[in-house]
């Protein structure tokens, strides 16, 4: 038999491009020394009048400022990590042959010319995790990529969460067999029954398949191989289910199989299940705020005091602007939303850089502003959990994305 | 790439016109052709040339003096070799192209679809196009096995070069999403990395690098996406349709693959024509898809306006687009024992006011304006 994990390895390898006239383009700087009236370093205390020195793309040093530096902004944060930012090709980047395709690799239809990624990179996200659209029930691997940079450096992390969907976007779309000529879309779930169904039904089998029980075919093989990592905790599951019941489903499955890593994505609702959300030690993503309440790809309710009751709880959260074409939505305001509405800007800047990072295991590479990492920085004129500041330079790798000296740069799009 | 290198090496002491006309008495039916310029296919061309042609195959070419004897036909304009085209979808009827039983088709012979007859072939031939490869739909991941056919001289059957040519594989948005497997990028990759890595039939002669691919992509991420999932096994090939191409051309360069660029006529756009002018100004052989014959010239005249390298992309007709079919030893040049393809231009073929006034293939007369016109 074939193993299609070790021969699936397709991630690009991507070359850097040269310009049409076949010129060797001037390499950008990539050192700096850059002030801050604050530096948000996120993992340890803001720091006061701080510097932030980059050494061939990666952080140097951080400390107090000593002189002046190559740029002086107000506040400097680590670059944004966006959990939620779905970017993707759409219904080419999830295979629909079966309703749980968990070996499938997002990496291998990934468009790092999408200008979805130039979109987040400038309002201050330089990374976010791909995953499948919600067509299927389960995904496939997701990965963790920058936004900006040099395209051969862009890949932070293959196979980083398996990702799944609970709710009715699966079953959308779906026809049951009679009645109907053969074809792709005569297939399960049509129901929110029937994809709880198959998600049982997969992890059942990937039991069965470890215990020696069935032995399907190559393809199906490596799928039940990839939801065995899932259960023996190497990978979190990365469930998007934003109605409490798709919630509420969500942790039954993780309790039901025992899987350590559930992250509960677009969990607009999660408001409305505390007690057995503390329980299941799930993780979740939110959705961006939105006036009317409702939010996410399904229209989820979510309460403002939503961030508070987690703080309470003790739940670990992240912020999300699921890749909102309107810059009023995005990421980088997400915080001030929390904040505002009872959260701690600390943990509310945190949940848009190092809980993120931490939640999909990146945070030895990007998060935070620490010695090593990657010299992945937003600039902003405020403090950075006020609504009166924005975000006006970007930094990926060393390399000044956004340039926080020109005036329009905090009229992006 | 080596062996192209030889023989472009080859073909510059070509060039000088140092030929020598074979000595012997001319055969019935044999002629030669005095052009104001003779276009040598690779780039180069001879003021003033003869083209000797014998028995279907070219004899000599060059400054020479014509044989005692023999025919001439004086030609007040430009000769070239019959011009030649690694895509040309049109060429075989829409409805017998595209084969939806299943996606991949490793052993379905395109040539099969072929007829002679067609409307499009004749336009072809009349816009000095002489050799194309046939292909398959890009509907399908594994399209089948290309054919090179020539467009006229179909009297006993057809006109094949070679008919079990490139295995055809289309990496792109077009081949995944027809309700059935694989509907995805994630499905076409794990699909074809795992029949690479068994290598059965044709894909065993693909890791040989015995039979090219020929790789239907379209955007930039396609290109990446092809070259690295064949980078290192072996296989060789074209990467054809992206329009650009040339802003990923040290991937493209890389994987050592050439280029087919896809048709362009008017409202093509600039972003487009500077990815042709970055192709034709590399060491990336390349070549033009084939849309409407009347166009087939127009990105060329219009990236030559960019600054393109007029060598390359005089070349790029003849003996790159010959290369990528695997024929450079038997068309794209007028040279000694290469098939007599001869197309006689009204002026410069790179100006797109100049039209083919006749063109031979295989040394017959199959399309004379004069004729055409009249009826």
């Amino acid at each position: 038999m074939i193993s299609l994990l070790a021969t699936g390895a397709l991630a690009f390898c991507l070359q850097p491009t040269t310009t049409s006239s076949g010129q060797e383009p001037e390499a950008p700087q990539r050192s700096w020394t850059i002030t801050a009236d604050w530096v948000y370093t996120v993992s340890g205390d803001a720091i006061e009048n701080g510097a932030v020195t980059v050494t061939d793309g990666r952080i140097s040093a951080v400390g107090s400022a000593a002189g002046e530096g190559d740029l002086h902004v107000t506040a400097i944060t680590p670059g944004l990590v966006d959990l939620g930012a779905r970017i993707s090709l759409g219904d080419d980047a999830v295979e629909q042959v079966h309703e749980s395709t968990p070996a499938m690799r997002i990496t291998d239809a990934w468009n790092p010319y999408s200008t979805r990624f130039g979109r987040e990179l400038q309002s201050g996200v330089t990374t976010v995790l791909m995953v499948q659209p919600d067509r299927n029930v389960i995904g496939g691997l997701g990965a963790a990529v920058k936004t900006g940079g040099p395209l051969e450096e862009r890949l932070i992390a293959d196979e980083r969460v398996v990702s799944a969907v609970i709710g009715s976007q699966p079953s959308s779309g779906n026809s049951p067999a009679f009645r109907r000529p053969n074809g792709l879309f005569n297939r399960r779930p049509t129901t929110r029954m029937g994809v709880e169904w198959v998600a049982r039904k997969a992890f059942y089998d990937a039991i069965a398949k470890a215990e020696g029980v069935i032995d399907p075919e190559p393809l199906e093989a490596a799928g039940l191989d990839v939801l065995g990592r899932v259960l023996n905790g190497e990978l979190p599951l990365f469930v998007a289910a934003e109605a409490t019941q798709d919630i509420r489903t969500a942790i039954f499955l993780k309790e039901e199989f025992g899987f350590p890593h559930l992250i509960l994505d677009s969990a607009a609702e999660a408001w409305k299940e505390p007690k057995l959300l503390q329980r299941s030690g799930a993780s979740v993503v939110l959705p961006p705020f939105a006036w009317s309440g409702r939010t996410g790809q399904a229209g989820g309710f979510m309460a403002w005091n939503t961030v508070e009751l987690l703080e309470e709880l003790g739940v670990t959260y992240a912020l999300s602007g699921q890749g909102n074409r309107d810059r009023e939505r995005r990421l980088f305001l997400q915080p001030a939303f929390a904040v505002r509405a009872g959260g701690t800007p600390a943990l509310a800047l945190a949940a848009a850089t190092l809980t993120p990072a931490q939640m999909i295991g990146i945070d030895d590479r990007v998060g935070s502003i620490e010695v090593g990492k990657d010299a992945d920085l937003c600039f902003w004129n405020g403090e950075p959990t006020r609504f009166t500041t924005d975000v006006i330079g970007v930094m990926v790798g060393g390399e000044l994305a956004v340039d926080p000296r020109e005036a329009s740069a905090h009229k992006l799009r | 790439m080596l062996l192209t290198q030889l023989c472009s090496a080859a073909l510059l002491g070509l060039a000088g016109g140092e030929l020598q006309p074979i000595a012997a008495t001319p055969l019935a039916g044999d002629f030669a052709v005095r052009a104001q310029v003779l276009h040598l296919g690779d780039g180069t061309a001879v003021e003033n040339g003869i083209v000797v042609v014998s028995d279907g195959k070219i004899r000599a070419a060059g400054s020479m003096d014509v044989p005692t004897g023999m025919t001439v036909i004086e030609h007040a304009g430009h000769v070239s070799p019959g011009m030649i085209s690694p895509w040309a979808p049109n060429l075989l009827p829409g409805t017998e192209r595209n084969e939806t039983t299943r996606p991949f088709l490793e052993d379905l012979h395109l040539v099969h679809a072929f007829d002679g007859s067609l409307e499009a072939v004749e336009d072809a031939l009349s816009a000095g196009i002489t050799t194309v490869q046939l292909l398959g739909s890009t509907r399908n991941v594994v399209a089948g096995r290309t054919a090179a056919v020539k467009t006229a001289g179909h009297g006993a059957g057809p006109n094949v070069l070679d008919r079990d040519l490139a295995l055809m594989v289309v990496i792109n948005s077009s081949s995944a999403n027809n309700g059935r497997y694989p509907t995805s990028y994630s499905g076409i990759s794990t699909e074809l990395t795992q029949r690479l890595a068994v290598g059965e039939g044709a894909w065993g002669e693909v890791k040989s690098g015995r039979r090219p691919l020929l790789i239907a992509v379209t955007d930039r991420h396609d290109i990446l996406r092809a070259t690295s999932l064949f980078a290192g096994s072996g296989a060789t090939g074209a990467l054809a349709g992206a329009t650009l191409a040339g802003e990923v051309l040290d991937a493209v360069a890389a994987s050592g693959m050439q280029v087919v660029v896809p048709p362009y006529g008017p409202g093509v756009t600039s972003r487009a024509i500077e990815s042709l002018t970055a192709i034709a100004n590399s060491d990336v052989p390349f070549a033009f898809g084939l849309g409407f014959p009347s166009t087939f010239r127009y990105a060329a005249a219009v990236a030559l306006r960019d600054g393109a390298d007029e060598t390359s992309m005089r070349r790029a007709f003849h003996h790159d687009a010959a290369v990528i079919l695997g024929l450079e030893d038997r068309i794209g040049r007028l040279a000694p024992g290469f098939d007599a393809d001869l197309v006689l231009w009204s002026g410069d073929p790179l100006d797109l006011t100049s039209s083919p006034q006749a063109v031979y293939v295989d040394g017959v007369l199959e399309f004379e304006a004069s004729v055409a016109n009249a009826r």
